[in-house]
């Protein structure tokens, strides 16, 4: 019974990006593509050839298949019911460091191509991710100290309901850094723009440039599963304990999650991207944030 | 004990790897490198094997001097002498802090004195910085295969001489907590500082060396985790402990690899800037395939092993944030945030290697003329990485023994993933080829590169620009030097224009210059005393013999 929330969550992906878009086309006033767009972008994108540079050499071939296959495992792991999920007891570090490893191929993958747009992307998206890693890591810290368990699934399964009231100033700080991450680490508004790639706004479209067919295909499902498994660990990180049958709490995340695609719709409809060097300035920002979470924790137990 | 596996799998590899790199040097230099390298190798041993306090200092005295020879191999450049001297006088200083700590230590009351002068005495060869400073210029000056025993093998002993004297004390004296906090902020200053100044340097070694910084801090701040945890917590203490031993193992392993890898490099291309080197991969395939993986250990990524070690210290530092003692949660939060720190940077900074080096077009002619080296060369590479990956039930062992069994659980979950990812990526890379059968795997086209025709070597990113964003960010920090040549005449047909930047070591000139002048001229008085005549030099050994007789007729 285990499995099946962890293949729900890999078949309802795509629908994410599809919330996404949907919203965005609201605020602008279109019809939009449908919910269901990127399934048949990805069916589309199967059936073609990966034509590859002559440049590349094994990284660009095994890259989209590493990042996909970090964020498949990474997925395998997530709590997504009461108890943990896949390779329990796992260290939190675990499941971040795996989505690393994928990044780190994707941007060697684009370094590959020997291309300058490519190698600009790479570059941007190495610098973002390092400055995020910190305040990641302290919002972990939080979860332990919130949940007093050190484990992944410890540490999202949920805290006790009195502390909602007693932290709940903590908690929203945390989830408003933690928000502000996973913008940052899918690539969107206001860090990245994921509809453009040809302007000084490129950071991860930008990577991707040389991939085409199945390779294009395992990056964008790879990104549309990143970023709903990103979402469910906000959604869980702030659900509390929940009474109820075994499926509520896989319920409500994958509530949580369809709101979170709202919410990142609204943001993408409503302001401009940043310009690039403010970027280093709301991570450090983010930083604070999650570290005085911490501390309003500590300080009112 | 744990220490001699690193001098073990090390130094056969490199001497493995030095018969290729040194082919074509005179039989007098080759005489001259492998004295000094067994010579360093044998007194590594006797380090760890010493059976007291004075054959340690002797065979750590003798192990400085030795590994000096090797070092200085190239004396005829001016920046090799340079670098001779600068690590012969951080060994000496060394080795008085050491003596100073023999004097110190084994009474309670001066502990303390004792442990820093030790933490002077073995961070000079650690690396912590401010005293770091003959990394950066031993290592680009010795032959690649000594900097891969020193960086490997010999720089970690510091740890094992501040293991060996003060753990058992640590553990029992009131001053633990002063101790342990000396050990994570050095430890944590260096692993972001040596990490950060590795990003923008554009010699591989020199990264390589600084790189060594980081990782050395890295085991710093876990050892000082364990000793603040040791009072209160012991199962945080042993889990924190014993990913410093594993790091200190993967460490040994992958960047000894990464040095032979650059070495190869060297002797294929005959440049070290990574700026000028580009698409090697091609030429290189055994080589540079290793090279990426061994980077990817060392930035931490799993599934490989150098992933488990900072696994063990992320878990010690979770469980001390959550402590209920605010000093220990403190001190698990500045962990939390330097290991993840270092790590995102040194993933930037591995990717940044790599991408120059090995990936793209040439970007010169001693890069494009470049060919694979000689067999043995990189299997010496081979058999280092083939030994991490065999390490990974060895960590678990290994982290099983220091912690009784209460890690476990954790390292082997860690491993079923890793597994379950590398499962994960060979089906994924089978079924892309699968779906794409013919046309789609062969590489055939130009980068297409949104239409802008075919990139050439000088359109790609370089080293310097894939930093230059972070470089920029921490600029207050790094203090980067800037030759700018800029675009001069008609600005409708302007001249060439150049950019360099160099970053320099701010600990030599921001503080061991001011402070070796400062001694300079504070011992200008003392050559009353020095002033070359004889006559005076032996008035004053009588008068202190007199003095010593008198003192002891007194007594």
């Amino acid at each position: 019974m285990k499995l099946v929330p962890i293949f729900a969550a890999a078949l309802l992906a795509p629908l994410f990006a599809g919330i996404v878009n949907q919203t965005k086309a609201f605020f602008a006033g279109r019809r939009g593509p449908g919910l269901f767009r990127l399934y048949f972008e990805l069916a589309k994108l199967m059936r073609k050839s990966c034509p590859r540079s002559a440049t590349s050499t094994w990284i660009f071939d095994i890259a989209p298949a590493v990042s996909l296959a970090a964020t498949l495992v990474a997925t395998a792991m997530f709590p997504w019911g009461p108890g943990p999920g896949a390779f329990a007891p796992a260290c939190a570090a675990v499941f971040f460091y795996l989505m690393a490893t994928g990044r780190f191929f994707t941007v060697l993958g684009a370094l590959d191509t020997g291309s300058a747009f490519e190698g600009m992307g790479a570059s941007r998206e190495m610098q973002f991710s390092a400055l995020v890693e910190p305040a990641l890591f302290v919002i972990l810290g939080f979860l332990a100290l919130l949940t007093g368990s050190s484990s992944l699934g410890g540490m999202l399964g949920g805290y006790d309901p009195s502390d909602w009231t007693h932290h709940s100033v903590s908690l929203v700080l945390a989830g408003v850094a933690f928000f502000t991450i996973l913008l940052c680490e899918s690539s969107r508004v206001p860090f990245d723009d994921p509809e453009t790639h040809l302007e000084l706004t490129m950071v991860h479209e930008a990577m991707v440039l040389d991939n085409a067919g199945p390779d294009l295909a395992f990056i964008l499902y790879g990104a549309a599963l990143r970023t709903m498994l990103l979402a469910a660990f906000l959604v869980a990180m702030l659900l509390p304990e929940l009474d109820g049958g075994e499926w509520t709490r896989t319920g409500a995340i994958f509530g949580g999650v369809a709101l979170v695609a709202l919410a990142v719709g609204v943001i993408e409809s409503i302001m401009a991207r940043m310009r690039f060097t403010k970027t280093p300035q709301v991570l450090m920002a983010t930083l604070m944030t999650s570290v005085l979470a911490t501390l309003l924790f500590a300080l009112f137990r | 004990m744990i220490f001699l596996l690193p001098i073990a799998a090390v130094v056969p590899a490199a001497a493995i790897h030095a018969t290729g790199y040194l082919a074509g040097e005179p039989r007098r230099a080759l005489l001259r490198f492998w004295g000094f390298f067994l010579a360093t190798a044998a007194s590594m041993a006797f380090v760890v094997l010493s059976p007291d306090r004075l054959s340690f200092l002797l065979a750590w005295e003798f192990m400085g001097l030795s590994s000096a020879g090797l070092v200085a191999f190239e004396h005829g450049e001016r920046h090799v002498r340079k670098a001779t001297w600068t690590y012969l006088l951080a060994c000496h200083a060394g080795a008085c802090a050491l003596m100073l700590a023999g004097l110190f230590m084994d009474s309670a009351a001066t502990f303390l004195a004792a442990f820093f002068c030790a933490v002077v005495g073995f961070g000079l060869k650690i690396g912590f910085p401010p005293f770091h400073v003959w990394l950066p210029e031993a290592h680009p000056a010795a032959p690649a295969p000594a900097s891969a025993v020193m960086s490997g093998a010999m720089i970690p002993l510091g740890f094992y001489g501040l293991l060996r004297f003060f753990w058992p004390a640590c553990a029992v004296v009131p001053y633990a907590s002063a101790a342990g906090w000396t050990l994570l902020a050095l430890g944590a200053s260096g692993a972001v500082l040596g990490i950060l100044f590795a990003l923008p340097q554009a010699n591989i070694k020199r990264l390589l060396a600084f790189s060594s910084v980081e990782n050395m801090g890295i085991v710093g701040l876990a050892l000082g985790l364990s000793v603040l945890a040791g009072v209160e917590d012991q199962s945080v203490s042993r889990l924190a402990c014993a990913g410093a031993l594993a790091h200190v193992l993967n460490h040994a392993l992958l960047k000894g690899g990464l040095f032979l890898g650059a070495g190869s490099v060297l002797k294929a291309t005959g440049t070290l800037d990574a700026d000028r080197l580009g698409g090697l991969m091609k030429r290189m395939p055994f080589t540079g395939t290793l090279f990426t993986l061994n980077a990817a250990g060392l930035a931490g990524l799993p599934p490989l092993n150098g992933f488990l070690g900072e696994l063990l210290i992320y878990a010690a530092a979770f469980d001390a944030a959550k402590s209920a003692n605010p000093a220990l949660a403190v001190a698990g939060f500045i962990a939390l945030a330097a290991l993840a720190l270092a790590g995102g940077l040194a993933a930037a900074a591995y990717c940044k290697v790599v991408g120059a080096v090995f990936l793209g077009e040439p970007r010169g002619d001693e890069a494009s003329a470049a060919r694979e080296t000689p067999a043995r060369m990189w299997l010496a590479q081979l058999a280092l990485f083939v030994l991490s990956v065999a390490m990974i039930p060895g960590t678990v062992i290994l982290a099983c023994r220091i912690t009784s069994c209460g890690s476990d659980a954790l390292l082997l979950s860690a491993t079923g993933a890793g597994c379950a990812f590398a499962a994960t990526v060979a089906i994924l890379v089978v079924v892309r080829r699968f779906l794409c059968p013919r046309g789609g795997v062969k590489p055939s086209v130009p980068t297409w590169d949104c239409g802008y025709g075919e990139p050439t070597a000088r359109m790609a990113y370089t080293a310097t620009a894939f930093t230059q964003p972070l470089a920029d960010l921490f600029a207050g920090l790094l203090k980067p030097r800037r030759h700018l040549v800029p675009f001069r005449g008609d600005p409708a047909a302007p001249t060439d224009a150049a950019l360099a930047t160099e970053t320099d070591d701010r600990a030599l000139a921001g503080f061991w210059r001011p402070l070796f002048s400062a001694a300079a001229r504070a011992l200008q008085r003392s050559h009353v005393i020095q002033n070359g005549s004889l006559h005076l030099y032996i008035l004053l050994a009588i008068l202190a013999v007199v003095a010593l007789l008198v003192a002891a007729l007194v007594s």
